[in-house]
């Protein structure tokens, strides 16, 4: 489960294909994905990139995800529409038909994203869940308070993995600085693991355009490549894509974990990781001996083509 | 004119002969100086009217939010009652979902709908949670004869597999006392009447069968007490008093030519006695006791469980062979999805008809329908799906001028369906700060 601030970093982006590249390779399910800015093409951009991924195009992809959950958005008065989702969802075939279908018009057909994340975690198997938050903590801190759901978290979530925070000495991430109260919440409320992935890895994993536009070379059609283009990158940040890699992969170790210890939200939102004994956090470091195999593997997922399957039903 | 204070005891009964008969909401009830003009405190009544198998949602969910103008084909016999209604789209009850527990959506839907929780998958070790009915009937039932009812028109068994591995008690009951004890519905027309209106433990049993051999109306046992009433009442009250004993005289008179009827069919035939043959009048008897019962405020709390979840009643009536539940599996067939239409259409039409006859009904300056919140709704969307997301949602009447009817609302998808039955407790008094899986209350319903 992915709840981001799509829109905001062009890093999110390869973040989110990333998560469809281990889905299409069945290394794990896609079960819900939430934006947390009232960013209405942000959500239509995400339900066209399932619908993509699906394998399907344009009015069956939209009948068939019409099962699949929703996506989810955060509440409050919308934003401006983000110019690289907009113009992306606007490309029309040549019958006319919007070559990204999705089935978002209003905000009343994305999900309230409490109750979304939270029943999408009802309908996985006990510790089978991942659930990765690349945005201000505001929605999931509401959701920890939900009566219920610190049970259904502990039973069905293995890990958090937090790409907010900056770890680094006095710096502040936007992520945190926009809701501090949230961040320290969540992590108040969270039961089990965290695992950190603060700004000073977006330099961790230097991905090279052209190695991305290459691989992209089979897509006639791909909405997050075309959008990623189009948010003109330039210089690569990947702390987002470093927390997707690890989250699916952990297990390939292509980055360093730190000894147990605590994250500390200052009222500001400066972060501070602070080892303990006995911890349930940890921060996520550069591991300079794994970087080649991290860097193709991530490439190799980013440009995973999509694997034709129909909706999980819960 | 002296005015005085003193006002007719609001639990009055007209007695005689054993018989006991609950009077409806009198003027002369409340205290002297209340006249029709001003607005009196009349108790809410709130009642949920389930069908089984989902709807074809394409003929129930408006193209439009807002003001309710052009109603869909399903709710066409609602049009003139349009104002007093009120549309809910995109609640969800997100444990009807499988979660895990595979087949069963059937079970787990009803067995959900009024809980909230994720039922156990059984036949036997049933468990499911306290019903919101319960909640409200738990905080307000001492202030009537009883607590709430439970009513039907198909099927109570408790026992057996009625689902995939679901008990028959999950497809069977909308209201459940405890996390293991459902409570089963009154099929039985006559059973509701002589619930509602027998004389109780006072008759003995010699007595009660006199009275029914001769086969005398109720209301014939009240006379003096009756005429002593009549003699006491303004003019308004009496009209009022007058309407509502010739109801029960003719629910009496349905429910004896109903059995009469049923006499003369095939008794090879598995048929309850007191049962019509016909789904139209059965609804009706129920419902005209259920109006009465709101009317004399025995209760204030009423579920009725149209047909069982699941059910597979075929429709003669309308000329639909066809076992309903088979049909909703229609696998876009048009033919099947034509007749599941017609079925869902024919409910709505016994609803509409039942709930424009509370609209006539006055009480002080308001009407039992304005008083009253009534659900109309199912516990799948699409029945060939199994869809427990945007659940089809009707509520008639204003809760006593505390709902704005007249709309359709949408709320964000996954909304939970707890949510409006926390919302709903707010109305009724009963305070909780959560119920199931709700996130909060439902923006939009209210009036204040």
């Amino acid at each position: 489960m992915i709840d981001s601030d799509l829109g905001v970093y062009s890093d999110t982006l390869l973040a989110l294909a990333l998560a469809f590249g281990l889905d299409a390779k069945n290394e794990a399910r896609v079960a819900a994905l939430s934006v947390s800015r009232p960013d209405l093409s942000a959500a239509q951009f995400c339900e066209s990139v399932r619908n993509f991924y699906s394998g399907l195009r344009g009015a069956a992809a939209v009948r068939m995800f019409g099962r699949a959950l929703p996506v989810g958005m955060a509440e409050g008065p919308l934003v401006k529409p983000t110019p690289a989702f907009e113009s992306v969802l606007a490309r029309k075939s040549a019958d006319g038909q919007p070559v990204y279908g999705n089935n978002v018009v209003e905000v009343n057909d994305t999900a309230e994203p409490r109750a979304l994340i939270r029943n999408a975690f009802t309908a996985q198997h006990d510790q089978n869940a991942i659930l990765i938050l690349a945005g201000p903590a505001t929605t999931l801190a509401r959701m920890m308070e939900l009566p219920g759901v610190k049970q259904i978290v502990a039973a069905k979530v293995r890990y958090l993995v937090l790409a907010a925070g900056d770890f680094r000495s006095g710096r502040l991430d936007p992520r945190v600085e926009a809701d501090p109260a949230a961040l320290t919440r969540l992590l108040e409320l969270w039961p089990g693991q965290v695992i950190a992935v603060g700004c000073e890895m977006n330099e961790s994993l230097p991905l090279d355009q052209a190695a991305l536009e290459t691989a992209w070379a089979w897509a006639t059609e791909h909405p997050i490549a075309e959008a990623w283009k189009q948010s003109k990158p330039g210089e690569i940040r990947t702390r987002d894509t470093v927390a997707l890699l690890h989250a699916g992969r952990r297990h390939e170790k292509y980055f360093a974990e730190s000894e147990p210890g605590m994250i500390r939200v200052s009222g500001k939102g400066v972060t501070e990781f602070v080892p303990s004994t006995g911890g349930r956090h940890l921060r996520l470091s550069a591991d300079t001996a794994q970087l080649e195999k991290a860097r193709a593997a991530a490439v190799d997922l980013i440009a995973t083509k999509p694997t034709p399957r129909g909706p999980r039903r819960f | 004119m002296m005015l005085t204070r003193k006002a007719l005891p609001r639990r009055l009964f007209l007695r005689g002969m054993g018989a006991a008969v609950a009077l409806p909401a009198l003027d002369a009830m409340a205290p002297a100086l209340a006249s029709s003009q001003l607005p009196g405190k009349r108790p809410v009544r709130l009642a949920w009217v389930y069908v089984p198998n989902g709807i074809e949602m394409q003929h129930w969910n408006p193209s439009y939010t807002g003001k309710l103008t052009e109603l869909p084909r399903v709710l066409k016999p609602m049009q003139e009652l349009k104002d007093d209604i009120l549309l809910l789209s995109n609640l969800t009850h997100n444990n009807g979902r499988a979660l895990l527990d595979g087949a069963g959506d059937h079970g787990r839907c009803c067995g959900t709908y009024l809980t909230g929780v994720h039922v156990n998958k059984s036949a036997v070790d049933i468990k499911s949670g306290v019903s919101v009915d319960q909640l409200i009937a738990n905080q307000i039932g001492d202030q009537t004869r009883f607590a709430s009812l439970e009513v039907g028109m198909e099927d109570a068994r408790q026992a057996g597999d009625c689902d995939s591995g679901y008990s028959c008690a999950y497809t069977n009951n909308l209201a459940w006392r405890s996390e293991t004890q459902p409570m089963p519905p009154i099929l039985n027309p006559r059973e509701l009447f002589e619930r509602l209106f027998g004389s109780g433990p006072a008759l003995s049993p010699e007595a009660r069968a006199q009275r029914n051999r001769f086969r005398r109306s109720i209301i014939d046992f009240v006379t003096e007490d009756t005429r002593k009433l009549q003699a006491e009442l303004g003019p308004t009250d009496r009209r009022k008093l007058d309407e509502y004993l010739s109801s029960i005289r003719e629910i009496e008179r349905q429910i004896e030519k109903a059995e009469k009827d049923n006499a003369q069919i095939d008794p090879g035939m598995d048929k309850p006695y007191g049962i019509p043959a016909d789904f139209a009048e059965h609804f009706r008897l129920m419902t005209d006791m259920i109006t009465v019962a709101f009317q004399a405020d025995l209760s204030r709390v009423v579920t009725f469980l149209v047909t069982r979840e699941g059910s597979s009643r075929a429709y003669r009536e309308i000329g639909i062979p066809d076992g309903h539940h088979p049909l909703t599996h229609h696998q876009n067939n048009a033919e099947m999805r034509e007749k599941v239409a017609r079925i869902n259409e024919y409910h709505v039409k016994q609803f509409a008809t039942w709930v424009g006859k509370l609209k006539t009904l006055k009480e002080g300056d308001s009407t039992i329908l304005n008083n009253s919140m009534i659900v109309y709704g199912a516990g799948l969307s699409d029945g060939n799906r199994h869809t427990h997301h945007d659940l089809p949602v009707l509520i008639a009447g204003r809760g006593g001028d505390a709902l704005r009817t007249g709309q359709r609302l949408v709320y964000r998808k996954e909304t939970p369906m707890s949510n409006l039955w926390l919302t709903f407790m707010d109305r009724m008094g009963v305070q909780m700060d959560h119920f199931a899986d709700s996130t909060g209350r439902l923006e939009g319903l209210s009036l204040t």
